[in-house]
């Protein structure tokens, strides 16, 4: 039998050991976290500056050449949307992964959210003053239900049918952080999930499949695409 | 993530960790002693090996077949059948054996710890064989066990035990669980940290039991109470592994069911029983961390095994789920795994439960290594690790409510 004296040192031993490799995991999990971070906070800078970037290039183009000012800004989207949908697709993915860096996340988190509002204003702008034919939906979801869980497939789905030429701007209604959300939903009256709005002209209520949502996108391509008054009224399906 | 849930799940992973690397230490520092042959007997005692047998007319035959032929002075053992409260032919086969070194007792009185005093009454040698009467045991396991008989202060020596022919799932799943069960007894025994003496064959000093007022009558594990009387009154107890006892497991969940929540209640019962060992530094590592362990571990794995089964079951009906939404676009997706994600992608939980199965597996290797078993049945050890684990916690807190609720205990 092990005595006392080995008893003790093998209990102590294995106390240090544990420790180091708890340590190790504290570590690499807090790396880890960092790395989730910086993942999603280098695409968020990117598409910071590429906005603040494309503001520039909007006031000043404007001055002297309005088409080409269009011309040009259209050609930003495709990148900002992509942008957005990364930090989005990361942002999910990441989600209750961030242990030791929940702040840094919940900042970042607000921040995807900000942009996007700012993404659809200028969106908004270019179909006003440009003829924007790209599709624009907003989807309100909820964290935790099944149905916006799957319709978050469907629409990621019918995007890659569209190869990633669809806007997607999703808001999840019940995020708190930002006031800004509560303008949203009072804007185009959400009161359950899933609903999306298409183009600001259709607005569906509840779980729509991807073959539905195809339709959908036929009849809005087959008419203008332009961009009412705000106080427009929508086709609910 | 709630303060709360990460704060439980650190501790949780601490905890596992401690213990796995302890685990893995001892085997390292014991590791030559597990492996060492047993010392050869110069003087054989005498042994009274006890068999209790209530309707055991399936079972007995073997056992004393097995008992027979020993590899033990033919003259330096018996063993003494107690027939209790038997009402099939368990006696008749008994007395079909036609040897002097049987002797049958028929009690009317049912109750194992009953039998074995009887047994103990009866009972010329020095030393006492308990043996269970569907178990039956290797020709050298006494020339195995005695010699661990070292000191006057060890008071019982314990074996390997294995399923004997498993058969079905179940008893392929148990057969496995016997192994590592073994193994980790042998290493408990180290520490002297045992708190069971098998019914399968433990074997005592006869003068001890008796100093202690023999086998406890009114406990359903009297296999549990002997060896905490035994730790309690300051004995030791040894474990060997170089012989084996072989035994019949259930072959039904149901039964699986009546005997592990009997042997649960039984050990609560114990624990209540000699509280004043728990946390006491006295009784050393049994006090202060094995004891505590047996109570806290299995809610340890209702909680991981939960968490992991409920994950398994989440991931699988999300993956349905997104077929059933996005049906045969769902194969665009497996083009789109990518490495980094995936790495960025790891929970932090993933790495104390990846420490912990490797540390696991580890102690698997030696234990089928000691035990001179090959690795076989993928698939069980697949479900011994998650499902059955689930099983055995949700029978420790069924055995826990019935306890609390005071449900009457059956065999």
């Amino acid at each position: 039998m092990v005595n006392d004296k080995t008893k003790k040192q093998l209990l102590f031993t294995s106390l240090v050991l544990a420790v180091a490799i708890f340590s190790l995991g504290i570590v690499f999990g807090w790396y880890l976290d960092n790395m989730r971070s910086n993942d999603i906070l280098e695409i968020i800078q990117q598409n910071e500056l590429d906005t603040e970037s494309y503001l520039v290039e909007q006031q000043y183009i404007e001055s002297f050449d309005k088409e080409l000012a269009c011309e040009v800004l259209e050609n930003r989207v495709p990148v900002l949307n992509d942008q957005l949908g990364e930090v989005g697709h990361k942002l999910v993915y990441y989600k209750g992964k961030n242990v030791f860096e929940k702040d840094e996340f919940d900042y970042l988190q607000r921040k995807h959210f900000i942009l996007k509002v700012r993404f659809w204003n200028m969106l908004s702008y270019l179909k006003k003053n440009c003829d924007y034919e790209g599709i624009v939906i907003l989807y309100f979801y909820e964290e935790n239900h099944q149905e916006s869980t799957n319709q978050g497939y469907a629409l990621d789905d019918l995007n890659k049918e569209y190869n990633y030429s669809l806007t997607i701007l999703s808001f999840d209604v019940n995020y708190d952080k930002e006031p800004l959300i509560g303008i949203l939903k009072d804007r185009y009256d959400i009161e359950t999930t899933p609903t999306i709005i298409y183009n600001d002209k259709i607005k569906t209520e509840g779980f729509v499949s991807v073959d539905e949502l195809k339709e959908i996108l036929k009849v809005l391509q087959s008419t203008s695409s332009r961009l009412e008054d705000s106080d427009q009224i929508f086709t609910n399906i | 993530m709630d303060l709360a849930y990460i704060v439980i799940v650190l501790t949780i992973s601490f905890i596992s960790i401690y213990l796995s690397i302890f685990w893995i230490s001892l085997l390292y520092l014991e590791e030559d002693k597990v492996k060492a042959k047993p010392k050869e007997l110069k003087y054989f005692p005498f042994i009274s090996i006890i068999i209790p047998a209530h309707n055991e007319e399936q079972g007995i035959s073997k056992t004393l077949e097995s008992v027979l032929g020993l590899n033990y002075p033919r003259d330096r053992y018996e063993a003494i059948v107690v027939a209790n409260a038997c009402t099939d032919k368990t006696v008749e086969n008994v007395k079909k054996f036609e040897d002097s070194r049987i002797k049958l007792v028929e009690i009317e009185t049912p109750g194992k710890g009953h039998a074995l005093n009887v047994g103990l009454k009866h009972a010329k040698g020095d030393f006492i064989g308990c043996m269970d009467a569907d178990s039956f045991v290797d020709a050298d396991i006494l020339n195995h066990m005695i010699p661990n008989f070292d000191s006057p202060k060890v008071g019982a020596v314990i074996s390997g035990i294995k399923v004997n022919n498993p058969k079905s799932f179940l008893e392929k799943l148990q057969w496995f669980e016997y192994i590592f069960v073994t193994f980790t007894r042998r290493l408990l025994a180290s520490l002297n940290a045992l708190h069971v003496t098998p019914g399968a064959i433990s074997i005592y000093r006869k003068d001890i039991i008796k100093d202690l007022g023999g086998f406890d009558e009114n406990t359903i594990t009297e296999d549990l109470e002997i060896a905490m009387r035994l730790q309690y009154n300051g004995y030791d107890i040894k474990s060997q592994i170089s012989g084996f006892a072989y035994t019949n497991v259930p072959d039904s969940f149901l039964k699986l069911h009546r005997q592990r929540v009997r042997w649960y209640r039984g050990w609560l019962n114990t624990v209540v029983k000699y509280k004043k060992m728990v946390f006491n530094r006295k009784y050393g590592f049994l006090g202060m961390i094995q004891i505590p362990v047996t109570i806290i571990i299995p809610l340890l794995l209702m909680f991981t095994t939960l968490f992991a089964v409920y994950s398994f079951f989440r991931s699988t009906f999300d993956f349905l789920n997104m077929f059933y939404v996005l049906k045969s676009n769902i194969l665009r997706l497996l083009f789109e795994f990518s490495f980094r994600d995936a790495i960025l992608g790891i929970d932090i939980i993933l790495f104390p439960l990846l420490f912990i199965f490797i540390c696991g597996v580890y102690l698997l290797h030696k234990s089928h290594y000691f035990l001179k078993e090959r690795w076989k049945h993928p698939f069980v050890i697949m479900v011994y690790f998650t499902i059955y684990q689930f099983f055995l916690s949700a029978y420790w807190l069924i055995a826990a409510s019935y306890e609390m609720f005071g449900v009457k205990k059956k065999w």
